[in-house]
């Protein structure tokens, strides 16, 4: 279909070149040799119904309006959205299929290689640059073996897939067991990090054991059949990540990693865990939890839970926090009926939390991994009547509202130009 | 799933029944005018008196398509304003849209009884036509006779009448495998007592080409393809025994029936999508109905009742540890617990219904009329999976009345040339709705009442300005209820709703049909204004992640024309013309979440809005050649988007093509018109069409047709 598209529309394309009637500025610039590039692409959802996605291409997020009208590349349905280097994969429902994008020539946010998949691919990472990492999940609970996809960001295509086990424990009685679901693919020398939840195993989405902190390690690149050589487990917090996003656990530059734990049940967590919410760390070299450091967040922020959060250089995160707890109902920092998320700048190193300024209080379910531009990243900033996007300077911990978006995310912003 | 329809061959025993009952030969009525012409002049008082009256419906006689191989969906997608939309072959997922409203916002009815749940293999793209001799199509404004709660209309399947003898039998054969059987026969005794039996038996491997399919390579998609299905046959069966008196003095109709049909209906992929490829997923349906009609018309006074009871199961079977590709090769999977649609699975969605229905008629007058109408809806969902532990939907029974009141009077002044009819509806709902929830970490049994009602009004005027000029408008309120899974839930991923409302239209037709003959040419031309005020539709939205439930949502406003134009000259040329446009538009302001909506005012998206259809027929008479006729049909349907028209870059946009399908149908009667015989082609050009965005349906097909009627 998607060829046929484009077979068509090229076909229209050349009659309309051929008649002249073309004043489109594009082709002006393609006459001056001019092409612009765009800087950015972004991962917009509509405020409609269908919510439909479109990856855009955009050069200015300070000013203006961010919307679909002629422009960007239609998805169906709803979307997973992971850059890795200047690839942008598109991994959905609908279809079983995960797409990747670059820019073309012409500045077009092209598609340039699809794969398909048997079960829904729900967590992500990356191997360098180069590599997509990808994995299911046990979407109604059974008992089942994962399959981790490595797949080129070249060509958008399967290099390697296996499967691999994460964590079972199973009584023969669905609902006694629990199943390890993950929340982050993190690779670190020739070592792969994956944070899980326990969740139960009749698919009922529920956390029987919450109240540890569970990361299983693996040699990389994986074996088929892998299981885990080690599971690493601490009890000062919680399970690790939160359902839907992929940045559980986040390597810094030295060689540190940092994981969030939220526990609460706005978050999913049900029971709530009676840990508070706070960061680990898995030093560079070791393969457990430092015991000297946990920063308890609850403590820090008054009561905060880490809903978010994503490595943005240095010693640094941006996380976004659950600050109030009235309204809390299960799952209810998914919805859109709470607006108590409070972006935040985290120093991992240093344990301070600071509040990044001129940024309302807002909701938001999934964030696609941040890119750091010039010591700043973007963001979506979802309202109640409204949407924007944000320019965090990490440094100072300030924002400025930029674009608004006409619709509801902007589940990710890519830049292009590095 | 909604709408997927199958079979099952369990009846070969009761053809030779019913074959083997003696028939009393009827003389032949309207024999060879009435192929073009009955559906234009009604010959019947009750049909007048229906096309006189304001509503906007259309009667639609099924015998000039009987002879040919057409189901009945393809039928209705010959009149103006309506269309239907199929996933595929025989038996595949279809939907049909009447002026822009659609789906479970259209009722059906079988001889005044209505057909809702009654399972796939008695959906509408079963029936041969046999069976049936009429549909009546109400456009937007139903009567209260017909008591359920249409939202955009209904459609009613008439059966002939009862004081015929006839025998009807059937046999066709054409392009993937596809054959249907089907034998109807009645038999009016002299002492008023009647018997009528209908079997039909359908079958297609639906093993038709597939286009621009991906090419997978190791899991890569590395081109496209033409491919061919090879797990798509639909196998479906039914049984329709009917016995009692009629035209006596205690009972117009007085008669106990049993409907007993089935079908299995593979499933080649998921139903949006061609990179999954099944070989072993389809479903089972089973129903069994059994049903009790007293009609009686005294001078004054009429009474209609019915009732209804049955068990419909439907199965869904995923039992295949295999990952297929669509050359027929497959791998294992990783998990030995793994189905080819998700973990392994035969589950069994059993309804218990119950129905009835009691309405009188009093003329106060030659010009007066009232009518009262009762009619109660009971339907309890239970559902059980044999292999797979962890699929608790529908575990514990849930239950959902419905009932709708109806009252409307009609009268008739200025020597009937004005009708005139006020009408009210009030439907209650009522249900129970046992749902394990997970609250905190407990899982428990959560019951919950739910009890609402809502009335609905409307009008119908029609003025006859000249013998051959007829002017008629219509408007009603009208109402859906939710649906049992939109309020109940599954009782797993889709939570209970009790707070939904139900859907409301505001439905406004106005028409004008004109006759106009001169010597051996007649015509006719129709002209309907149609608009539709819909709010709250019913959506689903996602909540809990992989959890959600049903909610209202967006206001839709629909407005459109439908033209119809029909032609014939010397009894032996007819054309029928007709072209619908409807400009359905979003009228939400914000969103579900409470954003501004992006796309107020727009069309709203994946939906066809211009469609025709062109039918031309040649009887051979006009060269004296007796008993051959030929038609040739077109059928247009304009491109449209899968998603807002104005959004992303051209180029990527999804779509359906604008389409145009040709057909043709020989047919040749003899011996008194007693023997048929016709040869159909169906899409001659082999075009490829799509009603839903990349999912092919047939190319083009052959088909022979038998047909012997006395």
């Amino acid at each position: 279909m998607f060829n046929r598209n484009t077979l068509s529309v090229a076909m229209a394309t050349l009659l309309l070149s051929a008649c002249g009637s073309s004043s489109d500025s594009n082709d002006q610039a393609k006459e001056n040799n001019e092409v612009e590039m765009p800087k950015f692409a972004l991962a917009y959802k509509q405020a409609v119904s269908g919510e439909a996605e479109y990856l855009l291409p955009a050069n200015d997020l300070m000013q203006g309006q961010i919307n679909a009208n002629s422009v960007g590349a239609e998805q169906l349905g709803w979307n997973y959205y992971y850059p890795v280097g200047n690839t942008i994969f598109v991994s959905g429902y609908e279809n079983f299929e995960t797409v990747s994008y670059k820019l073309n020539s012409d500045g077009e946010l092209a598609r340039q290689g699809a794969f398909v998949f048997n079960n829904a691919l729900e967590v992500f990472g990356a191997d360098g640059d180069d590599y997509l990492l990808a994995s299911d999940e046990p979407r109604d609970g059974t008992h089942t073996t994962r399959t981790l996809y490595t797949v080129s960001a070249e060509s958008g295509h399967i290099i390697r897939q296996v499967g691999y086990s994460i964590f079972d424990e199973d009584t023969g009685t669905p609902g006694e067991g629990t199943v390890g679901w993950a929340t982050a693919l993190v690779v670190r020398g020739d070592e792969l990090f994956v944070p899980f939840h326990k969740l139960d195993d009749q698919g009922w989405y529920t956390t029987p054991a919450p109240d540890e902190a569970l990361v299983a390690i693996y040699d990389y690149p994986l074996n088929d059949g892998a299981s885990p050589k080690a599971i690493i487990s601490d009890d000062r917090t919680s399970h690790i990540g939160v359902n839907g996003s992929t940045t559980g656990l986040i390597l810094t530059d030295s060689g540190d990693m940092y994981s969030f734990s939220n526990g609460t049940i706005a978050a999913g967590f049900s029971p709530a865990s009676t840990k508070p919410s706070g960061i680990l760390k898995i030093a560079n070299g070791e393969s457990d939890f430092a015991q000297h450091y946990f920063f308890n967040i609850e403590e820090a922020t008054n009561g905060g839970s880490i809903f978010w959060m994503d490595y943005v250089g240095g010693n640094k995160a941006i996380a976004r926090l659950l600050v109030d707890k009235k309204g809390e109902a299960p799952w209810s920092a998914f919805g859109r009926t709470n607006f108590n998320q409070k972006l935040v700048i985290i120093d991992l190193a240093a344990k301070t939390v600071t509040d990044v300024a001129n940024v309302p209080l807002h909701a938001k379910r999934y964030s696609s991994p941040v890119e750091v531009v010039n010591g700043k990243v973007y963001v979506s900033i979802e309202e109640e009547t409204q949407a924007y996007i944000y320019e965090v300077d990490i440094e100072t911990a300030t924002a400025t509202q930029g674009a608004e978006i006409q619709g509801k995310t902007v589940k990710g912003v890519y830049y292009l130009a590095d | 799933m909604k709408y997927t329809v199958r079979y099952l061959t369990q009846c070969l025993g009761l053809i030779g029944l019913s074959a083997s009952l003696s028939i009393h030969a009827q003389a032949q009525s309207e024999a060879k005018e009435g192929a073009v012409e009955r559906i234009e002049v009604v010959g019947q008082e009750s049909d007048q008196a229906i096309r006189l009256s304001g509503f906007n419906v259309d009667l639609l006689l099924t015998d000039k398509y009987q002879n040919s191989v057409f189901d009945l969906n393809q039928i209705l997608n010959f009149s103006p304003g309506i269309h239907v939309r199929s996933n595929g072959g025989v038996g595949s997922s279809s939907e049909l849209s009447i002026n822009g409203l659609s789906g479970n916002q259209i009722r059906y009815f079988f001889d005044g009884i209505p057909m809702e749940n009654f399972g796939g293999a008695l959906s509408l793209n079963n029936f041969s036509g046999n069976l049936v001799e009429k549909m009546q199509v109400y456009k937007g404004v139903v009567p209260i006779e017909l008591a359920a709660d249409a939202l955009g209309g209904a459609i009613n399947i008439i059966t002939p009448s009862l004081d015929e003898n006839l025998l009807d039998l059937s046999y066709s054969y054409g392009s993937f495998n596809s054959q249907n059987l089907s034998v109807f026969s009645q038999i009016a005794f002299q002492n008023n007592w009647f018997v009528r039996s209908s079997v039909s038996l359908n079958h297609s491997d639906n093993d038709y080409e597939m286009h621009n399919i991906n090419k997978i390579e190791n899991g890569n998609v590395v081109g496209v393809q033409t491919v061919r299905r090879f797990h798509d046959a639909y196998t479906s069966g039914s049984i329709n025994l009917k016995a009692g008196i009629q035209g006596t003095e205690l009972a117009d109709e007085l008669s106990v029936g049993v409907i007993l049909a089935a079908n299995k209906n593979e499933q080649q992929h998921p139903e949006k999508s061609t990179n999954k490829v099944f070989a072993g997923v389809y479903s089972k349906n089973d129903s069994k109905l059994f049903s009790a009609i007293y009609k009686k018309d005294w001078q004054q006074f009429g009474l209609k009742g019915y009732l209804l009871t049955g068990k419909i199961t439907e199965s869904f079977y995923d039992t295949l540890n295999r990952i297929y590709a669509w050359d027929g090769s497959y791998t294992t999977p990783n998990n030995a617990t793994d189905g080819e649609f998700g973990t392994q699975s035969i589950f069994h969605l059993t309804d218990d219904i119950l129905r009835y229905n009691l309405s009188a008629d009093y003329h106060l007058n030659q010009q007066d009329t009232l009518t009262l109408s009762y009619a109660h809806n009971a339907i309890e969902r239970q559902g059980y999976d044999e292999i797979n532990a962890n699929n608790t939907s529908f575990s514990t029974p849930n239950r959902l009345d419905k009932s709708v009141l109806g009252f409307a009077y009609n009268t008739q002044i200025l020597n009937d040339s004005i009708r005139f009819g006020v009408f009210a509806k009030h439907y209650q709902m009522g249900g129970e709705i046992i749902a394990e929830q997970q609250v905190e970490f407990e899982t428990v049994e959560q019951t919950t009442l739910i009890n609402f009602d809502k009335s609905g009004f409307g009008a119908t005027l029609s003025y006859q300005l000249s013998d051959d000029w007829l002017v008629k408008t219509s408007f009603e309120e009208a109402v859906r209820l939710p649906e049992p899974v939109e309020i109940l839930g599954t009782g797993k991923y889709v939570m209970p709703s009790p707070e939904l409302n139900p859907e409301t239209s505001r439905n406004f037709n106005l028409g004008s049909t004109y006759r106009y003959s001169v010597e051996n040419l007649f015509t006719r031309t129709e002209v309907n204004l149609f608009l539709r005020d819909t709010e709250n539709l019913i959506r689903y939205v996602p909540e809990q992640i992989i959890r959600g439930r049903y909610l209202n949502d967006r206001k839709v406003q629909t407005n459109g024309i439908e033209l119809a134009w029909y032609g014939r000259l010397h009894d032996y040329y007819s054309l029928n013309l007709n072209a619908t446009y409807e400009n359905a538009t979003d009228q939400s302001y914000v969103d579900i979440d409470g954003f501004p909506h992006n796309h107020h005012g727009d069309r709203i998206p994946n939906r066809p809005y211009q469609y025709a259809n062109a039918r031309f027929s040649l009887d051979w008479m006009a060269f004296d050649i007796a008993g051959l006729t030929t038609s040739w049909s077109i059928n247009y349907v304009g491109q449209f988007f899968y998603q807002w028209e104005s959004s992303g870059s051209k180029s990527t946009k999804f779509q359906v093509p604008t389409q145009a399908t040709h057909d043709l149908d020989i047919e040749y009667a003899f011996k008194n018109d007693a023997y048929r015989v016709s040869f159909s082609t169906r899409n001659i050009f082999d075009k490829a069409v799509y009603d839903n965005f990349n999912i092919d349906k047939p190319g083009r097909a052959f088909y022979i047709k038998f047909r012997y009627l006395n």
